[in-house]
Order: C-alpha cells, then sequence, then structure tokens
C-alpha cells in the first residue's frame, strides 16, 4: 500500500506557542481514519498542515512521496485542487449554483470534458442517493443533503485523500448517520483515504482507525478491526475519558 | 474612551471604506467650489460682455451642480451606512444609545466633510483656472485666468456643504435607527432561486427597442413625425423606456440562461460569473435601465448643445455679415465714426448703399414664408448695390436684372426659391408693379442690434434692375446706409458701443453690428454648452458610482462564497478573472445600451440635419468617449477594490 500521507517530526508554533509538537503520522492508501481531541489539542491545525492550507514551522509533511517543502505556491495550489478534497462543517456549498453545478465545479475548474464529468457524477450520484435533488439550489435542501452534496464535490476529483473537517458537526443524529455510512461506502467503494475530524466519538467510531490529540502530540492511537461500530465506539469513549478533554 | 475617540478609532481601521466615502465627499465640493468659483472669478466676469445672463445662468446650473451632489453624497452615505450595520448593531447590543451612535457618526462626518471641503476648495481653485480658460476658450475670448479663491464662492461651498451635514446626520440617525438587533444573529439571508425570464417577454423586448429605433431612424422619410409629433413622442418614448427595461430583464435572463445552457458553461469558471449574475438580474434591472436612459438622455443633451454651439458661430457669421452697419450721418459725424474705427480696428473695406423704403407692403407673405419675422416696409435696391457688396465681403453671388424683374431677399430659415413663369407679381410705393423672379439668402441689411443684445426686425429688401431704380430715384425719398468690414471685429465690442451711441441719436437710425449678435449668441451658448457638459460629467459619474457603490456592497456578501472557492483550491489568477468577467457583464450592458439610444437620437436628429460641420462627428464622438472613459475607470476600479474586498478576514 502506498503512503498518502507521511509526517516527520510534524511541528508547528505561533511565536512562542507550539500548537504541534513534532508529530509523526502515516496515512495509508484507504485509510479511514478519524483525529480526535478536545478544543485546542491542535487538530485543525494539524489539518491545515496536512492539507497545505497553512504552513509549518518544522518538520516536513510528504504526500505521495513528495515533500510539501519542495513544492511551490501554485504545485500546491494544484496539488490540493487535484488530489486533494474537502469537506467542511458549514458545508460551504455556492449558493448560486445548483447541486449537481456544485459537484461538478472542482471538474470544471480543471477544465475537464463534459462526457467525463457526467460518467463521474452518475457513480457518484447512486452512491450518495442524491438523484432528485441534482437540479436544486442549497437553499432549497436539507443539511444533510448538503453535506452529502459537499462530499460528491470533494470526491469527483478522485482524490488522494479527503479532508473531512467536524462533517456531522451541524446535523441532526439522524443525518450524520446516514452521512457517515455513506462516506464509509465511498472509502470502501472507490478506496479513498479519509481523515475525519471529530469531536463526536460516535462519529469516530464509523473510522478504522482513530488518533487521540492532546497538546499537540499523538497520545494514543487506536484500531476498530473486526468491531462493530457500536465496540468499538464504547472503546473510544473509555479512552476519552482515560485522556480527558471535553466530552460533549 | 469617549465618542469622538472611537470615531477616531473606527477611521483608521476602516480606512478603505471611509476612503471611498470621502472620495465622494471631495468631489463632490471639487465640482461645486469649481463652478460657484467661476461664478465670483473676477478675471471670468470681467471678459464677460453680459453679466447678468451669465451670473443667472451660472447660478441655476450651480443649483443643479448642487442638487446632483446631494443625491450622490446621500447614495454614497446610505452605502456607507449600509456596509456598517452590523458595526452599528454591535454599539447597540453592548448598550450604546442611538443618539450616542447617531452622534459618533455626526462627528465622523463633521471631522471627513471638513478635510473634503478644505481639500476640495483648495484642488477647486486651481482647477478653476483650467476651467475657466475652458469657458473663455468656448467664448473664443484671450483674457487670462489667474488662481482664484473667491469669498463668496468659499462662503456658498461651506455653507452648503454645512446644509448637505445636517442632512447627512439626519439620514445617518434614522438608518442607525432601522437597525434590528436580530438581524444581527440572523444568518445570511436566504437567495432565491435565480430568474426565470419568459420567452415572449424577451422577444418584446428585442421588437419595442426596435421598434423605436426604426421610428426615430424614420422621422426624414415619413410623414408621421410631422402630422402626429405628440402621439409618436409619447409612443417612442414609451416603447424605448420599456424596452430597455425589458431587456434588461428578460433579455439578459434569456442570454444568461442559453449561455448555463452551452456546452463551454461546465469549463472553468464561467459556470461562477454566469450563475451569479442570473442571481442578480433582479436586483440590477432598474438600476441599469435608470442608467442607460439618464446616460442617453445626458449625451444626446450635451451633444445637441455643442452642435447647436458649433453651428451658432457659423450661424451668426452667415446672418450678420456687415461688421458694422448703420444709417448714414452727417459727414463730420461719418468721419468720426471712422476715425473711431481705425484706432481699435482698422477699417478694410466700406461701401455705401442707397435704396428707397416704400410704406407697408400687405401681401408679403407670398414671398416671405415667416412674414413675422419681416418688417413691413421693403429697402428697394438696384442690382448694382448688391453687387458692390459681393465684392466687398467676397461671399455670395453677383445678380443681373432686367426691367419689371426684382429679386426678394431673405434669411435664415427662410429657404430660396427660383420662381416659375409666370413671375408672382409685387406692388410697391403704390403703383409700380415688379416680377419677382427668385427669391435669395442674402442679408444685404442685417437684423438692426444693440451692444446690449436686442434685436429688431429684419428689414425686408427687394432688388431692383438698375434702370427701374434710375427711374424711380428721382421722385422718392432716398435712405443710404454704410456698411464696413473691419478687422478682428470679434473684440470690437466698446467700438460697437461707441458707435451705437453716436447712431441713435440721428434720425430714424439703423444699426447693425456683428460682434452684437456674436458675443450675445457664443457667451450665452457656451455657458449652456459649459453648463450641459458639466452636468454630464456630474451625471454620468454619479450614475457609475451607483453601480460601483452596489458592486462594493456586493463583493462584501459575495466574501464567503469566494472564501469557499479558495477552500476548495481556486487560485487567484482565476477568481480574479472570475471577477473580472461578472463585472464586465455588469457595467457593459449598460454603457452599450446607452451609447446605442444617444447614438439613434443624436444621429437622426441632429447629424443628419447638420451637414456642413466637420467638427460635428468629433463634438459628439468626444462626448461618447468621455462617457466610456468614465465606464472603463470606474470598471477598473471596482475589479480591483472587489478583489480587495473579497480577500479581507471575513469578520462574520
Amino acid at each position: 500500500m502506498t503512503r498518502v500521507i507521511e509526517t516527520k517530526n510534524l511541528s508547528k508554533s505561533y511565536g512562542k506557542t507550539q500548537v504541534l509538537k513534532n508529530i509523526d503520522l502515516t496515512i495509508e492508501e484507504g485509510e479511514f481514519t478519524a483525529v480526535m481531541g478536545p478544543s485546542g489539542s491542535g487538530k485543525t491545525t494539524l489539518m491545515n498542515a496536512l492539507s497545505t492550507i497553512d504552513n509549518f514551522t518544522g518538520g516536513d509533511v510528504l504526500i505521495e512521496g513528495k515533500s510539501l517543502l519542495d513544492l511551490k505556491r501554485k504545485a500546491l495550489r494544484e496539488f490540493r485542487q487535484k488530489r486533494m478534497g474537502f469537506i467542511f462543517q458549514d458545508y460551504n456549498l455556492l449558493e448560486t449554483l445548483t447541486v449537481k453545478e456544485n459537484i461538478l465545479l472542482p471538474l470544471a475548474m480543471q477544465k475537464t470534458p463534459v462526457l467525463q464529468m457526467e460518467e463521474r457524477l452518475g457513480k457518484l450520484v447512486e452512491a450518495l442517493n442524491i438523484e432528485s435533488i441534482l437540479p436544486q439550489y442549497p437553499s432549497e435542501i436539507s443539511g444533510g443533503q448538503k453535506q452529502r452534496t459537499a462530499a460528491a464535490r470533494a470526491i469527483i476529483t478522485n482524490p488522494a485523500i479527503v479532508f473531512a473537517d467536524e462533517p456531522t458537526g451541524a446535523l441532526d443524529s439522524r443525518s450524520a448517520t446516514q452521512l457517515l455510512e455513506q462516506i464509509q461506502l465511498l472509502n470502501k467503494t472507490f478506496g479513498t483515504s479519509v481523515l475525519m475530524i471529530t469531536h463526536d466519538p460516535y462519529a469516530a467510531s464509523y473510522c478504522r482507525r482513530v488518533i487521540f490529540l492532546r497538546d499537540g502530540k499523538i497520545v494514543n492511537e487506536m484500531f476498530k478491526g473486526e468491531q462493530t461500530e457500536k465496540e468499538f465506539f464504547d472503546r473510544i469513549l473509555t479512552i476519552q475519558s482515560a485522556i480527558g478533554g471535553d466530552q460533549r | 474612551m469617549n465618542l469622538v475617540d472611537l470615531s477616531w478609532r473606527n477611521m483608521k481601521r476602516n480606512f478603505r471604506l471611509y476612503t471611498i466615502y470621502f472620495i465622494s465627499m471631495l468631489t463632490g465640493v471639487v465640482i461645486y467650489f469649481t463652478f460657484s468659483g467661476l461664478m465670483f472669478n473676477e478675471d471670468v466676469v470681467a471678459a464677460i460682455h453680459n453679466k447678468e445672463n451669465y451670473k443667472m445662468v451660472i447660478s441655476i446650473a450651480s443649483i443643479i451642480v448642487f442638487l446632483f451632489i446631494v443625491f450622490f453624497i446621500l447614495y454614497a452615505n446610505s452605502f456607507f451606512m449600509k456596509q456598517r450595520k452590523k458595526e452599528f448593531g454591535m454599539y447597540l447590543l453592548y448598550g450604546m444609545k442611538e443618539r450616542q451612535v447617531a452622534a459618533m457618526v455626526f462627528y465622523e462626518t463633521v471631522f471627513l466633510s471638513t478635510i473634503s471641503v478644505s481639500s476640495g476648495i483648495i484642488i477647486g481653485g486651481l482647477l478653476s483656472k483650467f476651467f475657466g480658460k475652458v469657458l473663455m476658450n468656448l467664448m473664443r475670448y484671450d483674457d487670462e485666468i489667474t488662481f482664484a479663491f473667491p469669498i463668496e464662492a468659499i462662503v456658498s461651498t461651506i455653507l452648503l456643504f454645512g446644509l448637505l451635514i445636517v442632512i447627512i446626520t439626519i439620514q445617518s440617525y434614522f438608518s442607525v435607527r432601522r437597525v434590528q438587533l436580530v438581524e444581527l444573529f440572523h444568518a445570511k439571508e436566504k437567495r432565491d432561486k435565480p430568474f426565470t425570464f419568459s420567452m415572449p417577454l424577451a422577444i418584446l423586448a428585442v421588437l419595442l427597442i426596435t421598434a423605436s429605433y426604426y421610428t426615430i431612424t424614420s422621422a426624414g422619410d415619413t410623414n408621421i413625425w410631422k402630422d402626429h409629433f405628440n402621439e409618436t413622442l409619447t409612443a417612442t418614448s414609451v416603447a424605448l423606456i420599456g424596452g430597455t427595461y425589458l431587456i434588461f430583464r428578460q433579455f439578459s435572463g434569456w442570454v444568461l440562461q442559453k449561455m448555463s445552457q452551452s456546452k463551454r458553461y461546465l469549463n472553468g469558471t464561467n459556470m461562477l460569473w454566469i450563475s451569479s449574475l442570473r442571481f442578480s438580474i433582479r436586483g440590477n434591472t432598474m438600476n441599469f435601465t435608470f442608467n442607460s436612459l439618464i446616460s442617453a438622455v445626458v449625451i444626446f443633451a450635451v451633444g445637441f448643445i455643442a452642435v447647436d454651439y458649433a453651428v451658432k458661430a457659423n450661424v451668426v457669421k452667415k446672418e450678420f455679415p456687415n461688421h458694422v452697419a448703420f444709417s448714414t450721418q452727417d459727414d463730420e459725424t461719418q468721419e468720426r465714426i471712422e476715425h473711431l474705427m481705425n484706432e481699435s480696428h482698422p477699417i478694410i473695406g466700406h461701401e455705401t448703399i442707397t435704396g428707397i423704403k416704400t410704406g407697408k407692403i400687405p401681401d408679403r407673405e407670398t414671398f416671405l414664408s415667416y412674414p413675422d419675422y419681416y418688417t413691413e416696409e421693403f429697402y428697394l435696391f438696384p442690382e448694382s448695390q448688391l453687387n458692390a457688396i459681393v465684392d466687398l465681403r467676397e461671399v455670395g453671388e453677383k445678380v443681373d436684372l432686367e426691367g419689371e424683374e426684382a429679386i426678394v431677399l431673405t434669411r435664415g430659415i427662410d429657404d430660396p426659391i427660383k420662381y416659375e413663369r409666370p413671375h408672382p407679381e409685387i406692388i410697391v410705393l403704390e403703383d409700380i408693379t415688379f416680377r419677382v423672379i427668385e427669391k435669395k439668402r442674402y442679408p444685404l441689411l442685417s437684423v438692426p442690434t444693440s451692444p446690449g443684445g436686442h434685436s429688431d426686425l429684419q428689414p425686408s429688401v427687394l432688388i431692383i434692375s438698375d434702370e427701374a431704380f434710375e427711374s424711380l430715384k428721382e421722385h422718392h425719398k432716398l435712405s443710404t446706409f454704410e456698411i464696413y468690414q473691419i478687422e478682428d471685429p470679434k473684440t470690437s465690442n466698446d467700438l460697437s458701443r461707441k458707435i451705437y451711441d453716436i447712431v441713435m441719436k440721428s434720425d430714424e437710425p439703423y444699426y447693425s453690428a456683428y460682434v452684437d449678435m456674436y458675443s450675445i449668441d457664443t457667451e450665452s451658448s457656451s455657458l449652456i454648452l459649459f453648463s450641459v457638459a458639466f452636468f454630464a460629467v456630474i451625471a454620468l459619474f454619479a450614475l457609475v458610482s451607483v453601480i460601483y457603490f452596489k458592486q462594493l456592497r456586493e463583493a462584501t456578501e459575495e466574501r464567503e462564497h469566494y472564501a469557499i472557492l479558495r477552500k476548495i483550491g481556486v487560485g487567484d489568477a482565476e477568481i480574479k478573472r472570475n471577477i473580472r468577467k461578472q463585472l464586465l457583464f455588469v457595467f457593459l450592458p449598460p454603457l452599450i445600451i446607452g451609447l446605442l439610444h444617444s447614438w439613434f437620437l443624436l444621429y437622426y436628429s441632429v447629424i443628419l440635419l447638420v451637414k456642413d460641420l466637420p467638427a460635428l462627428t468629433t463634438i459628439i464622438l468626444s462626448v461618447m468617449g468621455l462617457y466610456v472613459a468614465t465606464y472603463i475607470i470606474f470598471y477598473v476600479s471596482s475589479t480591483s477594490i472587489y478583489y480587495r474586498i473579497i480577500n479581507e478576514k471575513n469578520t462574520r
């Protein structure tokens, strides 16, 4: 299996405050990983560093074997556009575009031929069950549908990895479950690696691997293995209370 | 921290927003001060001959200028207030009273106004030399204009802007009171679906515009304008206004929808700006319609007035070919007058013409299309005298008449005619019959004038053959006229005044001087042209800035939109391209429609009618050029400011 992401001694500080401390993390192709940790533990900083949105101050990040330190701004942007997908807590859908247009936007930016766009869209639409809402505008659909649209947009470029920042944060539990199951499905069918940041042990229980972060360091790591979501959820809760931090 | 302190901090923190507002105010002051500066500029006033007329035109113009500025600044202020709604909401939330917020806004306004009024006066004073020079050039005077800061203009500028501060404060107070705290907690207002056009209305839009253009172009070919002027004018205006509105709403909706169905739609940033525009059609229609129509009217007015100005100088030259002409005086007075002329404007040519004055001719309307402009009495002149004047002026054709043949001389609007046989008869001096063979446009004796600018009826003139005149002159009283051509007649105002005073003392005086009409006509038409051009600049500026402010407001609303684009990996270059395209579609259509409208109006009402004026195209093209340049400036600056706004951190 290829390593999608590999960090070596990754550090990040704002002035004198060190937010990430020598993180060594490897994410293999096809993994579905959750990063958990209390507020201020450095989850978002880590994701921003990995997703090239923000720079880091020490160590290195390799994406598909390429060091981010070697890439220029433009190359980084291109890399982000082609090899990464993003799902945000507040959906970040464009209100002026239909669901279909929102999903196709990243492909349009890369000037993909229309036929190819339709082909890729067709596959996703089925998996995410969003056929009926394609011609609608974001203001006309529910939160769960919006997040599924965002997920489709993240995945349509066939990225090496999808970063999901609290994707279930704004959803009710039913929509959240539905979304998690679908991300799980996408992960399985398309083999897309997913890195999800979450507070929520329930969301994390859908992942195959959970990394616990505290004060900028990885303090624990666990794999789901053959466990059910319920069993994994219980284990995560135990660890989480052992580590401390907020119990939301 | 008190309120003044808070205002100061606001200005420092929110510099760009204040800059836009400040520049609008500054522009207002500069324009107003330049204008009122001209009214009181001593050099300009000294050069003007008709001072009362000048002051009246300029003061009316400055009132209009001021109204424009009020409109413009109130618009800028309301934009400014809307941008700051959130900020005001926060103050209110933290327990500030509405009056305190209003007071804070008042301090800011006073501060900004003080700076803009004082720097505006300086800039306006410096510009007044330039504009004074422009005005002098238009009037074809070469007086030197110095920089001037007339105290009256400074006081009136300060007073008027004092008034404006009061209005702005009231406006601000009401917009603070309208701030609803609830809005602070609401998410951004939901967007509707994009505008859906209706095909029949889109077609109707094109039809209406085509029909009104067609009616305008057919002005020369059909009688519809002549016979039913009011009805045609109303119908055409309604069609043009309705068509313009529908073009912006339905037709553009149709175009954008077509674009969104094309293959290229899913290519690059096309999807972004096209869909964004489809959402903003509703909000932009009125704005664009208003803008195009007003710009069309403004360009038309400037073009029309400019042409009128250019034509007038020629008309005066044609209608008043005698530099100085008056009824013959006694020898001593005659010598005095010639001496006066040679002192300042040496005589180039001189001719004395002698004629016979008839009694009232009742049937002059047979020959004169507009008899009310002519005296009822005719002067009879022999052909040789007319030919002598043709030699003197080096303008016109000589005539050769025999026996009873005669020619009626007309002016201006009376069209020349060659009469068919049998020639119509005219009976003069009770029983003398002449046969009129031709009606000729040639002012042998021009309209009587006075240096104050008054004019009288055109003397009616009948040219008869030399032998007929010879036989008549024995039995009738003769009238003689002195006709002079002098050097540089355009500056002979003082001379004209002196000669006029002398001539008026004689019996049955006749006096006519080129310069009298020239300075009146040129001064008034220059003034009108100058004022209208000024209005046009302000009006265009105000109109374009309405679009401009609207775009800036949209930019603030679309910040989030662009933040999302960045997050999904859209680069700077693409974002810039997107903004450029989107704004191009906002600025271009009103510009094109405005230009088209004004072109049709101008072409068929002016350009086709005025043929022998080479400067015409230059004038009209430069007016349109100015208009286009204004648009380009606003387009370029709004793209760059738009880009800066969306790049700012969203403070929400």
